[in-house]
């Protein structure tokens, strides 16, 4: 046990070294921006499967994060106010959303869920686009600023309008997400989830409220999804919310993707996942529409064969490797 | 307020036609649903397919709107067939693997649709032209022929349903599984026969909605999210429940737009759902 | 510690359960038999919370809970043992037990992130008290295999450590002896005499086989036709003349 604990520091000390290096490992504006808008992703994901620990697949987080980005861009340009604290009123309010959406969407029974979530979602999209006189509807929302710089000691100023800097931005709020989403897991909320998703009903006899604790996932997902936005929003300095935006279903079913492929039943699935298809993406662009085809098909796949995704092939060959060695080891 | 009885007509009328497009849609969904447990995300890519193929059958191959419409419909129950066989029957009876299919299948015909149409609008030649006037309100003709379609394959269906063994097959199996699965009813038949007039309903939709307004790559998408909201609405096995909640989806989607802002008509419908959701969970027909 | 007040139970138009009246003393192990179709495990289900009572009381601890939703009669006390094994297939046997402790654990938001010493010490305790439970249903050497690997005699074993685990004071169980060969039939009976000794714990049994009633109820409770004919003790119930009659009567219906 113990040995597996220093692997799994060391190889996450790793990781951090290799994040925090990465701007000048890669040195491309072009990558660096693919890799930015991936992290963004990976926040939005990990959220989703989150929620899908308890059973409840949303198919519109991108609704949440879409309300996050127009909060928190909204309030900077007429208010003035702070990135920092817009930020997290862009968390806050795509959470209380969520909040009120809980009631309705989460009595119904299982599998309307997902629809529900996506017609909010979809909803949520048609009233930005026409909501001209707020959002700037069809020719969307400039000028939103990007955040002020800060002044670190020893470090120097870090300048957000840069690409690397918005990167480290997006790396810190990444991380500490990613810590209270694992820990979220591995609590005895996570118990109380996996239990749910086994079975409701005995989990009603044995005096757990189902719905409280279904809610919370909902909601903290959605929390994240809105600072997910709002991280767009001050990235791009505007927004738009036409089909063809990064708002629409596409969108969410590329998440889905990106979980599916990662492999969902692993904490590290949805990171790996939406890695492997933000680069597939990315090398594929030549091929034009043959690479959501191939994601499509790869979905497919994976959800006939191979239920374990990415994360857990590559765990059935290290175990593969594993038992090679104790046997070795016996042998000798 | 002076109301305009004309303009009125026109929006109601618009709304009803809007509405059997819809009920066709939302008919075909419902079915699925209810024989074989999965929500089919990729029946509006296949909406819009079907549309674009009418439409290069009537412009390359120079065919009658009819026959291209017959063709189209049969083209995708048969494509329908073959993602039964293929993509559905192996993850039949779960729960998550279904719908990851169907939304793969979703991206597979969304990208498939940009790489062999092109992303380009197109347009369908009307089903008829000009327009009667009723109490001052301008009803174009064509919409009347897509209320006749519309009614045409949905009396087919009702006729299919009650009339032949496996249309009653059918309703048995909607009803009750297992107990329809006693009666020795093949399970791979039903899907089959299921998924067929599903994609061949929506097909119908897809150019009679195409003589209508536009062929264009996101008509699916659109068209699939009120489907899903009217089987919620009307209870998600439910046929009757499809096709109450497909004429008040057409005539919020008709009527409002044209007195308030369309994302009035959006919220409403939406707001609809969460307020029915609460009284009747189960939707306006459904079982609990 | 338990009494039914004229607990009546109408399914549309069909009488379940009508009139049903009866105390259960604490630590007392009550057994309600019948013929089949008699009602017991409606009743069963109106003292759990799984159905409401049409009509009639239901009174734990001098509080009436006729109408106390299901999860929470759990939190009052209550536990219930399915006659079918209910409990989390993608889970361990352990972890199944753990769940059961769950009203009764710290739940704090604080221990989400970090546990403070405090916490560690309740989940340290909490594990023991997961070991005790498993070992007085003699389940621990199957403390961490798959719970959907058991046999069926400790599936059963399973569910009542999972009620025991939520603190219950009174168990309603519905069969527990059902499919058992004799030498399991004695090993659950002595689990339930030991757990009404040492833990002072109150039981309400339905069963059918005779034989494990005789031997472990103190006082049974006889329904037909949702009516209850018969209450007293095993010995002198088993030779009444209304008891025999019943059981004929559903014998001579079920040729």
């Amino acid at each position: 046990m113990r040995r597996s604990n220093i692997t799994q520091s060391a190889s996450l000390l790793l990781l951090a070294a290799i994040t925090i290096a990465l701007p000048h490992i890669l040195n491309n504006d072009y990558w660096m921006s693919v890799v930015v808008f991936m992290g963004i992703n990976i926040l939005l994901v990990c959220g989703i499967r989150n929620m899908w620990l308890v059973g409840n697949i949303s198919l519109g987080q991108v609704g949440f994060s879409l309300v996050g980005a127009y909060c928190s861009g909204l309030l900077a340009i007429h208010f003035h106010i702070s990135f920092w604290v817009t930020l997290m009123i862009a968390g806050v309010a795509a959470a209380l959303i969520a909040l009120v959406l809980s009631y309705p969407f989460l009595k119904a029974k299982g599998v309307y869920f997902a629809v529900l979530t996506l017609a909010a979602s979809e909803t949520m999209r048609l009233v930005a686009w026409h909501w001209s006189t707020l959002t700037g509807g069809a020719s969307g929302l400039r000028g939103i600023p990007s955040p002020n710089p800060i002044h670190l000691p020893f470090l120097g100023v870090i300048d957000f309008e840069t690409l690397n800097g918005y990167y480290y931005l997006v790396l810190a709020v990444l991380w500490l997400t990613l810590f209270i989403l694992y820990k979220m897991e591995r609590s005895h909320l996570g118990f109380a989830w996996k239990c749910i998703n086994d079975s409701v009903n005995l989990s009603h006899s044995l005096g757990v409220n189902v719905f409280v604790y279904k809610t919370i996932t909902f909601v903290s997902a959605s929390f994240f999804a809105g600072i997910a936005g709002a991280l767009v929003a001050h990235l791009q300095c505007g927004l738009a919310s036409d089909p063809s935006s990064r708002f629409n279903i596409a969108t969410s079913i590329y998440f889905v993707a990106c979980i599916i492929v990662g492999g969902d039943k692993y904490f590290a699935g949805p990171v790996i996942g939406t890695i492997v298809l933000t680069i597939l993406t990315e090398l594929g662009r030549p091929l034009g529409a043959y690479v959501p085809m191939l994601t499509g098909g790869v979905m497919i796949i994976i959800a006939i064969f191979l239920s374990g995704g990415i994360v857990g092939i590559l765990y059935r060959i290290g175990s593969f490797f594993h038992n090679l060695l104790i046997l070795k080891g016996q042998s000798n | 307020m002076h109301l305009d009885l004309g303009l009125l007509f026109q929006a109601v009328g618009n709304g009803i036609a809007l509405g059997w497009l819809y009920i066709l849609i939302a008919l075909g969904l419902a079915l699925i649903f209810s024989i074989m447990d999965i929500l089919q995300f990729a029946h509006g890519e296949i909406y819009m397919i079907a549309a674009y193929i009418t439409y290069f059958l009537c412009t390359d191959l120079g065919m009658n709107i009819y026959m291209a419409m017959i063709i189209s419909m049969a083209a995708m129950a048969v494509v329908g067939v073959i993602m039964e066989r293929f993509l559905f029957r192996p993850v039949r009876g779960k729960f998550l693997n279904p719908l990851i299919v169907s939304l793969g299948c979703t991206y597979v015909f969304m990208a498939g649709a940009t790489v062999w149409f092109g992303l380009y609008n197109r347009s369908l030649p009307k089903l008829a032209i000009g327009s009667i006037t009723i109490f001052g309100g301008v009803l174009p003709i064509d919409r009347l022929v897509v209320v006749l379609f519309s009614l045409g394959f949905v009396l087919l269906l009702y006729l299919f349903l009650k009339g032949t063994k496996q249309g009653q097959a059918m309703v048995a199996s909607a009803q009750n599984r297992e107990g329809a699965l006693l009666r020795g009813i093949n399970p791979n038949t039903m899907a089959a026969l299921t998924m067929a007039i599903g994609c061949a309903l929506a097909a119908g939709a897809g150019t009679l909605a195409g003589t209508m307004s536009i062929v264009a790559p996101g008509m699916g998408g659109l068209v699939l999210l009120k489907g899903f909201i009217i089987i919620v609405i009307g209870g998600m096995g439910s046929l009757l429940g499809a096709v109450v909640g497909g004429l008040i989806m057409g005539l919020v989607d008709g009527v409002i737009p044209v007195y308030a802002d369309p994302a009035v008509a959006s919220i409403g419908a939406l707001l609809i759902v969460i307020v029915l959701l609460i009284i009747k969970p189960e939707g306006l027909f459904g079982r609990a | 510690m338990l009494s039914v007040t004229k607990l009546t139970k109408y399914f549309g138009g069909l009488r379940a359960v009508s009139d049903l009246s009866f105390h259960v003393m604490k630590q007392e192990i009550i057994g309600l038999i019948g013929p089949n179709g008699a009602g017991k495990s409606t009743s069963l289900n109106m003292i759990d919370g799984t159905i409401y009572a049409t009509e009639g009381e239901v009174t734990f601890n001098e509080v009436r809970i006729t109408k106390l939703p299901p999860y929470k009669r759990a939190g009052i006390g209550i536990g219930r043992v399915f006659q079918r094994d209910v409990f989390f297939e993608s889970l361990t046997v352990a972890e199944n037990v753990l769940a059961g402790f769950h009203m009764h654990r710290s739940k704090g938001i604080i221990e989400i992130l970090a546990k403070s010493p405090q916490v560690q010490q309740n989940e340290r305790l909490l594990s023991e008290k997961v070991k005790d439970t498993l070992k007085v249903v003699g389940l621990e050497e199957q403390a961490n295999e798959p719970a959907k690997n058991l046999p069926h005699g400790k599936k059963r074993a399973l569910g009542l450590a999972m009620a025991l685990a939520t603190q219950a004071q009174l168990l309603l169980l519905d069969e527990p002896v059902t499919g058992m060969n004799n030498v399991e039939i004695e090993n659950m009976t002595g689990i339930i005499k030991t757990l009404r000794d040492e833990r002072r714990l109150t039981f309400l049994i339905v069963e059918h086989n005779m034989k494990a009633v005789m031997g472990i109820c103190d006082r049974v409770v006889v329904l037909d036709y949702g009516k209850k004919i018969a209450e007293g003790l095993p010995k002198d119930v088993v030779n009444m003349q209304v008891v025999i009659e019943a059981y004929l009567g559903a014998a001579k219906n079920a040729t």
